[in-house]
């Protein structure tokens, strides 16, 4: 490429009062902050890559779901870097390597940027293009001939969670379906119905000044959650213990204590820290007897559950477990037992979620310095006036309801439940059509044989995506959506230690003929209006721009949207944390008692064990328990087709014990076979003793079937394919650690 | 179980302590851009940099930072990262090393470079090359002990980090330190007693890689893990090394 | 139409029996919860916002208190705004702010008890002491 050369000594004034203006939102005093000491020093040529900064343009990542505060830099229309916003308090200037792996993003030559009808058959990988036009109309068709036959009903609507999926729901809710799939039993419902049944929500963590840090399999330090993974850093250098629970070494327990946990048996472990937090009298009695019920109960249920008990069902030394409760409670009420993310392991996951608590309770590390807390958002955006949605609107077609499972979130669905409605037939009446926003069903849920057979049950899949990801390919239609850096969202306010308004907005223009989500569904409503009527027409409905929208969430707030597009975020005064209104009394917790209850009453009156009762773990002798998780570079299975991020771990690998691999004489780096009941992958060998010998771990999002994915294509195995679809039994919430397999030489 | 992270330390040393006067610890790196530039005194800097490993995750944000920065062409590294992993199991270590160019104040690879002016140590002690004057011999690539030269394909001339020269000029930290999230690099003028890196290095123990090859390296660490595969361990003792560029061998 | 009284009672048995989160009003008024929930948000929580700034979200009351409350029909004992919980749900009420009001307008046809029901239930199952507590969002 041709150097841009930039002036001697004096960058363009562009640039410059750029970094001004950031200069001064960060308070970095009045010193001239590019003092120029290439004229003192030697003549220099310009390097080769040099290229001039041009604008910068503040906006938000979507390369996860973090949403970090970015600073884009933009030379003539091209996006050349992306830098963190060193304002943005939740991300104090950092981006990971996705986020900077942006731009390959939005210029990888895998992009779909128009419309795509498939000429072949299903996965065969055979389009032509189409214009937005005809898209429309065929989309609109296939909708109308549905909705024809089975009713508004027949359709489903599986989004992945972003800013923009608000847009996505109302359009179903609007069309009049009950059927949709958000992301939650892919990830943390079962943490959630947890939680909530025990204290009515989970908490944020004070991880920066907690002195003991337990994590069950959270792994912060590679499956970022801003501000957490800084805040435990900083909270380490602190003087904080960190004692990770997993079977696996993961780079977070790296940092602390790594206990090796047999898989499954976690409860066994927290069920016997409370007995030794009772019995020893070291937990907290104030707090106990202030915002508690059922401890009486507690204790007596935990009696059976010793430190010896426990040592024989997870591999942890009785002793460990005393010297455990022993430090927590030395420790208290500075200590995080921190509630994790993604709890789609094992299917009895809600009642060993509300163990957590229980023990953040015992210990009365909750709502003060160091604990656990709950922190609810204090910048509070105005809302959109939406019309009303259709109140006529039959019950779900798969039985996700309050009879079924009662302590769910019933309008998210829960996958594994709704695949076998589908497939067994026991569904109330037929789905046939399935609208998928950037949602890789294939990708995300055990079991992809199974589907796979679903998505052949369907007259009609369409798929808004970005690329062509391994259920975009199974479509019948793709609808290329624009990149995050090409597109304004609904406004962003976290809530959390951080509060702020940031914004999301257009750094570039869109690649080929990429619509917004909005704009796609405005097309597709109005070929929809031009087939029936519906309560309220599209064309009313989505008669508004994504500015009028944001101009909407502004109302309220004292900055307008063109300050928020050049500041790129605003800051509300009055940040930090107000403590101590529940261990007062004087803010009840959200469950039937209004305190934390050891015995939950929402697990009672549903028929669920009020206390949570530990089951002994079945293994299969022979095989081994495979467990999924992250690295740092990779998103879900979201972008490992990204050159930059696939150049840093082109293929994943199964993760085996030294003394497993010797048995089977496997070599590291060599390929194997990994066969579970359900399906069969080849993949690389990588012999390591971060894990244990009955566990074998894959990471997600490799193996793909699309073709589309020239980087990725053939490369590694998908852990998907393996897995059997169990699911935690009160949330619905897939259980992938329930899998056992075979690892053969090849 | 647990594992102390600090079991082995070859070849460390004390480095450029009592070099700061200020006596108070400094908590955290500097994360306003230019900060670190904008606190040179008249006299003229030494920029050097120190990377906490303690802080580090590994999580390559440098890797790809440094790559978008620099254009840096694919399969050719500015910026990595070295994963060591050691030890049986449960008693594994897991450690990071962010590498990059150490900006040696003794460079053997500009001892042994055949022209003139194609590479040097700027006043402010960046080692840089001249793109233009370079003929391509290869020779400083062999003879940089840290492996931080390669060829660059797009311009036929040898290239390495230069500490983002072009950001520095505009008042910004290099890429790999702005991007780093949990703020394990710290940027800075080494001549500057009150500059946060100086503060870090006086209230410290640092170590730089290789000193025994005498380059003086202006690349500092806190934490390093040192071992590379060349040192002496039981053999029976598991030790892996990995990085993003494919090739296990530590210089 | 039936009188207020009836429904008093069996609003009453219906908490009695606990059984409001399944069907309170099988018998006689089958509630449509997603209706009260649209009405709740759209014309209760909107006013409550308008003049007081303060927001009245189902979580905020557990069941038994949202059952007194309505069983009681006492809306406002300051003499501020009207006495009753059942004027603002009629379909004068309604009428009154259709124009300003898209939620009264499209349910105007729907009788006061039927959206009673509506409402009671979406406030019910949405309490904080539920099974599924409900913000205002």
């Amino acid at each position: 490429m041709k150097p841009d050369l930039p002036k001697q000594g004096a960058p363009s004034g562009l640039s410059r009062r750029g970094f001004l203006t950031l200069c001064a939102g960060a308070g970095a005093g009045a010193a001239m902050p590019w003092r120029s000491f290439r004229a003192a020093s030697r003549e220099l040529k310009v390097p080769a890559h040099s290229w001039s900064r041009g604008e910068v343009i503040p906006s938000t990542c979507n390369m996860c779901v973090n949403r970090c505060g970015i600073q884009c830099h933009v030379v003539d229309g091209v996006l050349e870097k992306i830098d963190g916003d060193s304002r943005n308090p939740k991300t104090a200037g950092g981006t990971c390597a996705k986020g900077q792996a942006g731009i390959m993003a939005l210029y990888d030559p895998d992009r779909i940027t128009h419309p795509l009808i498939r000429v072949g058959n299903r996965g065969e990988g055979k389009w032509r293009r189409a214009s937005w036009e005809e898209a429309f109309e065929y989309t609109a068709d296939h909708i109308d001939k549905i909705i024809e036959k089975h009713g508004p009903e027949g359709l489903l609507f599986s989004s992945c969670t972003d800013l923009t999926e608000v847009f996505f729901i109302k359009f179903g809710k609007y069309l009049g379906t009950p059927n949709f799939a958000r992301h939650a039993t892919l990830c943390l419902a079962s943490r959630n119905v947890g939680y909530f049944a025990t204290m009515g929500g989970v908490p944020d963590a004070d991880l920066v000044n907690a002195k003991y840090i337990l994590m069950f399999g959270a792994n912060r330090m590679e499956s970022f959650e801003l501000p957490h993974n800084r805040d435990l850093i900083t909270g380490l250098q602190n003087g904080a213990r960190l004692v990770v629970v997993d079977p696996r070494m993961t780079v977070t327990a790296s940092k602390g204590e790594w206990l090796p946990i047999r898989p499954r048996t976690d409860m066994a472990l927290t069920l016997a820290l409370m007995h030794v937090l009772i019995k020893e009298d070291l937990y907290d009695r104030e707090f106990v007897a202030g915002v508690t019920t059922g401890f009486e109960e507690l204790k007596a249920h935990v009696k059976q559950y010793t430190p010896e008990w426990a040592e024989k069902e997870t591999g942890i030394p009785a002793r460990t477990i005393v010297r455990m409760a022993r430090e927590m409670a030395a420790a208290a009420p500075a200590v995080v037992v921190y509630p994790g993310r993604r709890s789609s392991w094992y299917t009895n996951d809600a009642q060993f979620r509300r163990t957590l608590p229980m023990l953040m309770a015992l210990l009365g590390a909750f709502d003060t310095r160091g604990a656990s807390f709950f922190n609810a958002g204090k910048v509070k955006p105005g809302s959109f006036d939406w019309e009303l949605e259709p109140v006529e609107v039959p019950p779900r077609f798969d039985g996700f309801d309050e009879e079924k499972f009662p302590l769910a979130h019933h309008e998210d669905g829960g996958y594994i439940n709704l695949r076998d409605s589908i497939l067994n037939g026991t569904g109330k009446y037929p789905v046939k059509g399935w609208m998928l926003y950037k949602q890789n069903t294939l990708a995300s849920v055990a079991d992809s044989a199974k589907t796979m057979r679903m998505m052949e049950t369907m007259d009609f899949i369409c798929a808004i995506d970005i690329q062509p990801s391994q259920t975009a390919w199974m479509a019948d239609i793709i609808l290329p959506e624009t990149l995050y850096l090409e597109r304004l969202d609904p406004l962003w306010t976290p809530s959390g230690t951080t509060q702020y308004v940031g914004i999301r907005q257009p750094v570039v223009k869109p690649q080929g003929e990429a619509r917004t989500l909005l704009e796609i569904l405005q097309g597709l409503g109005a070929a929809l209006d031009k087939r029936r009527e519906f309560e309220t027409p599209f064309s009313e409905v989505f008669n508004f721009t994504m500015e009028d929208y944001v101009d909407a969430q502004l109302k309220k707030l004292p900055v307008d949207r063109a300050t928020l597009a050049k500041e790129g975020l605003w800051i509300p005064p009055g940040q930090g944390l107000e403590l101590g209104a529940y261990r007062s009394g004087s803010k009840q917790f959200k469950t039937p008692s209004g305190k934390i209850e050891f015995v939950s009453e929402r697990f009672r009156r549903n028929g669920y064990d009020p206390l949570p009762v530990y089951e002994p773990v079945i293994e299969e002798p022979g095989r081994q328990r495979l467990v999924t998780g992250r690295y740092a570079w990779f998103t879900h299975a979201s972008n490992q087709n990204n050159i930059w991020l696939n150049a840093l771990h082109p293929e994943n690998e199964v993760w085996i014990n030294p003394d497993l691999a010797k048995e089977k004489k496997i070599e590291d780096g060599e390929y194997v076979k990994v066969r579970s009941p359900v399906g069969e992958i080849r993949i690389m060998a990588y012999v390591t003793p971060r894990i244990r010998k009955d566990t074998v771990f894959i990471t997600h999002g490799f193996g793909t079937n699309s073709t589309g994915q020239t980087t990725l294509y053939g490369k590694g195995g998908a852990d998907q394919v393996l897995m059997q679809d169990r699911a935690d039994t009160i949330s619905n919430n897939q259980a992938l650690h329930e899998t056992f397999v075979e690892i053969v030489m090849l | 179980m647990t594992h102390p992270t600090s079991k082995l330390r070859p070849q460390r040393r004390e480095f450029l302590k009592g070099l700061g006067a200020a006596s108070a610890a400094v908590a955290g790196a500097t994360t306003l851009p230019g900060k670190a530039l904008a606190t040179v005194s008249e006299k003229k800097p030494r920029y050097g940099m120190l990377i906490d490993t303690r802080r580090c995750v590994g999580c390559h944000a440098c890797s790809v930072s440094c790559r978008a920065e620099n254009k840096v062409p694919m399969k050719k590294h500015r910026s990595w990262v070295e994963s060591l992993e050691r030890g049986t199991f449960p008693d594994v270590t897991l450690n990071f090393v962010p590498r990059l160019c150490n900006q040696c104040s003794e460079p053997p690879c500009v001892a042994i470079c055949p022209e003139e002016n194609a590479t040097y140590i700027r006043d402010d002690g960046i080692v840089v090359i001249d793109p233009e004057t370079c003929v391509g011999c290869k020779r400083c690539v062999r003879a940089c002990p840290y492996n931080a030269r390669f060829m660059n394909p797009d311009t036929g001339a040898a290239d390495k980090c230069d500490f983002c020269i072009d950001r520095l000029t505009q008042g910004m930290e290099p890429a790999c330190v702005a991007s780093c999230f949990n703020k394990a690099r710290i940027f800075g003028d080494l001549n500057d007693p009150d500059s946060a890196i100086s503060r870090m290095i006086a209230t410290n123990t640092v170590s730089v890689l290789h000193p025994d090859e005498g380059t003086k390296p202006n690349v500092f660490y806190i934490g390093l893990d040192e071992v590379d595969e060349n040192d002496i361990r039981p053999p029976e003792q598991y030790l892996r090394i990995t990085t993003q560029r494919k090739q296990n061998l530590r210089r | 139409m039936r009188s207020s009284k009836l429904i008093l009672a069996g609003l009453t048995l219906a908490a009695l029996l606990f059984t409001v989160v399944g069907d309170a009003f099988a018998a006689d008024i089958k509630a449509n919860k997603k209706r009260g929930q649209v009405y709740f948000r759209m014309v209760c929580t909107a006013c409550h916002v308008d003049m007081s700034g303060t927001t009245i979200p189902p979580a905020g009351r557990t069941m038994a208190e949202w059952r007194t409350y309505l069983d009681a029909d006492k809306h406002d004992v300051s003499g501020k705004s009207n006495p009753s919980v059942r004027y603002y749900l009629s379909q004068a009420y309604r009428d009154s702010i259709k124009d300003q009001n898209k939620a009264a307008k499209k349910f105007l046809s729907v009788p006061g008890e039927q959206l009673y029901a509506d409402v009671y239930q979406f406030a019910v199952t949405g309490a904080k002491d539920s099974d599924t507590p409900a913000t205002c969002n």
